[in-house]
């Protein structure tokens, strides 16, 4: 989770260090295939740092309204708190880890008009 | 942890948000983990049980030293076993020659340390699953039939392997 400029990391460095790995071995599985890992493969850090560039055009009270806004709709459309949610998809929810490359999305408009929202469109 | 990048927000809103997020259970920005694996000894062996969902099929397991300190990074020897076959088997032993279908990136550690915490996660496209920390010596305690699966945010819960099984099913 991201606050303003800090990111909040619910378990240990060593911890880190094993999702990071395991994020850059997926990248790597990904680049095999000849996908473009750096758009479509997990990074959280990187994910997080598109957070902190979206708190700072607001002031705190107002993104967390505004995220959260994002969070009710996308638990209404997806039954998840973060698949639909425009604040997760403007970070890249493939950075994000909410989706993944191979994965269908419900409902199936879902996944162009976010990939039109990260610039992806065609 | 908490890791600062720039400074635009104050450490006192941080912390003010922080603690309202923690009160609402809010789990923003990372999909919550899903307890699919477990540990325990096989044979004197530690195993790695593991469960799948329909769209989580494990792919990586990662063996870590924990530091027991929510800022200082602990080193020593680890293990990283990758999937190379088609399907995730559902228990396959920890340590020594990983089974027909993974690869071992990593093979430093070669037994636990006695009173030494280690941290387990498993990974399916790089989602990982709950973490368990545990030692040589809880392994060593359990009976017959149990097995450690992770509890937030890092620690773990004895259960049998039957409650560790319908845990992962209804996590799906």
């Amino acid at each position: 989770m991201t606050i303003g400029d800090y990111l909040l990391y619910p378990g240990s460095p060593s911890k880190l260090q094993s999702d990071l790995d395991a994020e850059a071995l997926e990248r790597a599985r990904l680049r095999q295939r000849g996908i473009d890992s750096a758009t479509f493969g997990p990074d959280l850090l990187e994910h997080e740092a598109r957070h902190s560039d979206q708190w700072k055009h607001f002031d705190p009270g107002t993104f967390l309204v505004l995220y959260f806004s994002g969070t009710a709709l996308s638990y209404l459309i997806t039954r998840t708190d973060g698949k639909a949610n425009p604040w997760e998809i403007g970070a890249n929810p493939y950075k994000g880890g909410y989706w993944t490359y191979d994965k269908p999305l419900t409902p199936g408009w879902l996944k162009p008009v976010g990939n039109c929202m990260i610039g992806l469109c065609w | 942890m908490l890791v600062r990048r720039r400074t635009r927000v104050s450490g006192r809103v941080v912390g003010t948000f922080a603690a309202l997020a923690t009160l609402a259970g809010l789990a923003a920005c990372r999909p919550a983990a899903k307890p699919l694996a477990a540990v325990r000894l096989d044979g004197g062996q530690p195993t790695v049980l593991l469960a799948t969902c329909p769209d989580f099929q494990i792919d990586a397991i990662s063996v870590y030293v924990e530091s027991g300190s929510a800022t200082a990074a602990a080193s020593g020897p680890g293990r990283r076993l990758e999937r190379t076959g088609p399907q995730a088997p559902d228990r396959m032993p920890l340590l020594g020659q990983p089974p027909a279908g993974w690869s071992a990136s990593d093979s430093s550690l070669t037994a636990l340390a006695p009173g030494q915490a280690y941290g387990l996660t498993a990974y399916a496209h790089a989602q990982p699953t709950l973490t368990i920390t545990f030692t040589a010596e809880e392994l060593a305690a359990l009976g017959v039939g149990e097995v450690l699966v992770g509890k937030q945010p890092s620690s773990h819960e004895k259960v049998t392997e039957k409650e560790f099984r319908k845990r992962a099913e209804d996590s799906c």
